[in-house]
């Protein structure tokens, strides 16, 4: 397996580089304010986020990987990480779970009805989306979900209640699963929609999680979505749910580099006097880039697998179990390293390496639970990669 | 709820000692349980709470009783630790009066010094707090700038400190100073300063991540000037000695209240995953969160075994700094871990502001920084090999 960067990944990297820097001098788009907004709540997407990512989607940005022949680049998901990483390195919004998410699943999961309903809005930022799975008693256990589509003429009559419906405060569109099955149907009677979040009956309530970050719980009363927005066959969502996760899990795209870049910025400006500590913080300081580094190769290695014809599941479990375990510990380090100054939220002023650090001891617990919880990804390591025998 | 670890009290109680924790378990549920969100988002506990915290004993526990104290030894004051950790109540910080500012004043202050403050501290009429960080210095004393200059029979204080928890409430303030005499050497001292003096002023409360209703704050001296009386225990220069005397108090009051939480965080999670359901069966019975949390538990005892052992030697004078450091080091650690384990069990509900886990997930983190960092307390330990 040999996933070096060939000259045309370099080269696409750089002008990707050359486009954002001459975006810093254009008239219209204040750069700078995007970035304000993001750092701000880097989970949801704002109104000058949401204009940033359109205007990437004009400029031709959002379909990467999109084949041709539906209107992308035609490119692979190496030169789609490369485009990810380096909007995270520069703080600014990615609209990761649509790039990486969202479109490829339409590309791969979707009819050719509901693709070429939605790529295009996808591919010009118009389509902004959330994601339903969860509900208050359905997390792990997703199969357990029980918000209901029952059918209805031209379509389905939607209720329930869906949790942790993370940007739907600002998408347009919800990437719904819903049972369409009997109540005791589990993964056999679960179906996918796109459901427009305008629609009448549906309620946003916002919850604050421990990084200032709002999620929502979104409740469904007699909301109605056309045939036409159901994803694929009835009854079959599981499957695609299964593989969008797999999407969303692919690769880490991390603000970990950038956190440690800022932290090591902070550090080299405030080493300490006594030998002992200096030797010790040295010591902490390379291995948390080591590891930083092996998040971005297990990533690079996810891309390349994909490139490859190979559907990396395993491997997309194992780099996500990783990534969120290294990225908590990094932060615990960085903290350390801080002393008390460490825990000025973001936000004051005197917050060391810009309260970074601080916000990312609060917001990396997400990572073991979202898009999947460690355990069930050391599940699937155990099935997938080591054929070990199931256990339930 | 007595909740600990192996769901008793430490062996070292006695009867005296499990009445007035029953009283104390009694006031953290009926007097602090309900407010604690209030207090987070205020930044601080109101004074009427320290009131009646005073009026029901709480306050200078182990102060001496014929200056208005409670004459109890630290054992009292570790159960207020514990009790108010146990019941999540843990950010109204009466240890800090207590059994951290507390000690100078009664076993290093003036006669008139003791006589002066200790009542006003025991009713909760005043709070009284410790100023040593200051900007730049963070916990290394040797480097601090604020002065103090003797001019006739005052001091005069010049400087600003921060991180002083308590601070933006405090109605004295014990300020470790650099003294500067004429043609003498600079030496560190330690001073009272009351809070409506001339020229005392505080900044903002910090905001910071966790213990939000610390009331932490970063302080002003300008031209500050205090009776030369207000110099701790009367002479000039012995601040290093005086701050070495409380040291493995303040660090064995870190291990308490990181016992304290985790036995708190083992009760809520083991709660919590009994009744949750997942793939048709309590979270508990699945092997992963039985490993997890029995690894926890295990752990638990074992921290539990250790930090009675601490008090019990403390409570005799008989803790070497070594043992301290290593309570400090390890029970904060172990903090850490296990509120990490226990937060990952209640999936997205652990990562919301309002559960309880979440909260104690933030308050956590300062543990290994505060009392002295944890790096400082292994190279102790190293050194002692």
């Amino acid at each position: 397996m040999d996933f070096a960067l060939r000259a045309d990944h370099k080269a696409f990297l750089s002008e990707f580089q050359n486009y954002l820097l001459a975006l810093r001098k254009d008239p219209v788009l204040d750069i700078e304010a995007v970035s304000e907004e993001y750092e701000k709540d880097p989970k949801a997407l704002g109104p000058k986020g949401l204009e940033f990512i359109q205007r990437l989607g004009s400029d031709g940005w959002l379909g990467i990987s999109v084949p041709t022949k539906y209107g992308g680049r035609g490119l692979g998901f190496i030169e789609q990480w490369m485009f990810l990483e380096e909007l995270k390195y520069r703080s600014l919004p990615t609209g990761q779970l649509l790039i990486q998410s969202i479109i490829p699943a339409l590309v791969f999961l979707a009819d050719d009805g509901v693709r070429r309903q939605f790529l295009p809005l996808c591919m010009s930022g118009d389509a902004m989306f959330a994601i339903g799975y969860s509900e208050p008693d359905a997390g792990s256990d997703l199969a357990a979900l029980s918000t209901k589509a029952e059918q209805v003429g031209g379509g389905y009559r939607i209720n329930g209640t869906k949790l942790w419906t993370t940007n739907a405060q600002n998408a347009t569109h919800l990437w719904l699963a819903a049972r369409t099955g009997s109540t005791d149907s589990r993964h056999k009677g679960i179906s996918l929609f796109i459901l427009p979040l305008d629609a009448d009956g549906v309620t946003i309530t916002p919850i604050i999680t421990q990084a200032d970050e709002q999620t929502n719980q979104v409740f469904f009363d007699d909301v109605f979505v056309s045939d036409r927005h159901r994803v694929g066959e009835e009854n079959k969502g599981w499957e695609y749910i299964m593989a969008q996760l797999n999407f969303e899990r692919l690769f880490c795209i991390s603000e970990m580099l950038l956190e440690f870049h800022t932290l090591l910025n902070w550090w080299s400006q405030n080493q300490p006097d006594d030998s002992a500590e200096l030797a010790y913080q040295r010591n902490e300081l390379a291995r948390v880039s080591a590891e930083v580094e092996i998040c971005r190769l297990m990533a690079l290695r996810t891309a390349w697998m994909m490139d490859n014809g190979q559907v990396p599941i395993a491997e997309a479990s194992i780099s996500k179990v990783f990534y969120s375990t290294t990225h908590l510990r990094a932060s615990i380090e960085g903290l350390k390293l801080m002393g008390p100054e460490g825990r000025l939220r973001i936000g004051q002023k005197e917050a060391p390496a810009q309260g970074r650090i601080e916000r990312a001891y609060r917001g990396t617990p997400v990572y073991s639970f979202g898009a999947g919880a460690n355990e069930i990804q050391r599940d699937i390591i155990a099935n997938q990669s080591l054929g070990l025998p199931r256990i339930r | 709820m007595s909740g600990l670890a192996n769901n008793t009290l430490p062996s070292y109680y006695d009867e005296n000692l499990r009445v007035f924790r029953a009283a104390v378990d009694k006031f953290a549920e009926k007097e602090c349980g309900p407010y604690t969100d209030l207090w987070q988002s205020e930044g601080q506990v109101p004074r009427e709470v320290w009131r009646k915290a005073g009026a029901a004993g709480l306050l200078m526990a182990s102060a001496p009783a014929e200056y208005g104290g409670g004459g109890a030894d630290f054992a009292y004051e570790a159960a207020i630790i514990e009790s108010f950790g146990m019941h999540g109540v843990h950010q109204f910080v009466v240890c800090v009066p207590n059994a951290v500012f507390g000690p100078y004043l009664f076993n290093l202050g003036t006669e008139e010094q003791k006589k002066n403050w200790i009542p006003k501290l025991a009713s909760g009429e005043w709070i009284g707090a410790i100023a040593m960080s200051e900007p730049d210095t963070g916990s290394d004393l040797r480097g601090i700038k604020t002065t103090a200059v003797r001019e006739g029979d005052q001091y005069v204080i010049n400087g600003q400190k921060t991180f002083t928890t308590l601070g933006f409430i405090a109605d004295i303030l014990m300020v470790a100073c650099k003294v500067k005499g004429k043609g003498e050497k600079e030496n560190v001292s330690l001073f009272f300063v009351e809070a409506d003096t001339l020229g005392f002023s505080r900044g903002r409360k910090l905001e910071k991540m966790g213990l939000e209703a610390h009331a932490t704050a970063e302080l002003f001296f300008e031209d500050v000037r205090i009776p030369a009386d207000h110099l701790l225990g009367g002479e000039e220069g012995c601040g290093f000695a005086q701050m070495m005397t409380n040291l493995n108090q303040e660090r064995l009051i870190v291990a308490l209240e990181a016992m304290a939480m985790i036995d708190r965080a083992m009760l809520e999670t083991t709660k919590y995953v009994k009744e949750r359901k997942a793939f048709g069966q309590p979270l508990l019975d699945f092997q992963n969160t039985q490993f997890v949390l029995a690894d926890c538990s295990a752990k638990a005892t074992a921290a539990r075994a250790f930090v009675d052992e601490c008090v019990r030697r403390h409570i005799k004078d008989d803790l070497d700094a070594v043992t301290a450091a290593k309570a400090k080091y390890w029970l904060s650690e172990l903090q850490g871990e296990i509120v990490d384990k226990c937060l990952q069990l209640f999936g997205g509900y652990g990562y919301i502001n309002e559960y309880p886990i979440s909260g104690m997930y933030r308050d956590a983190r300062v543990s290994r920084i505060y009392g002295g960092t944890n790096e400082i307390m292994k190279l102790i330990i190293a050194r002692s090999l």
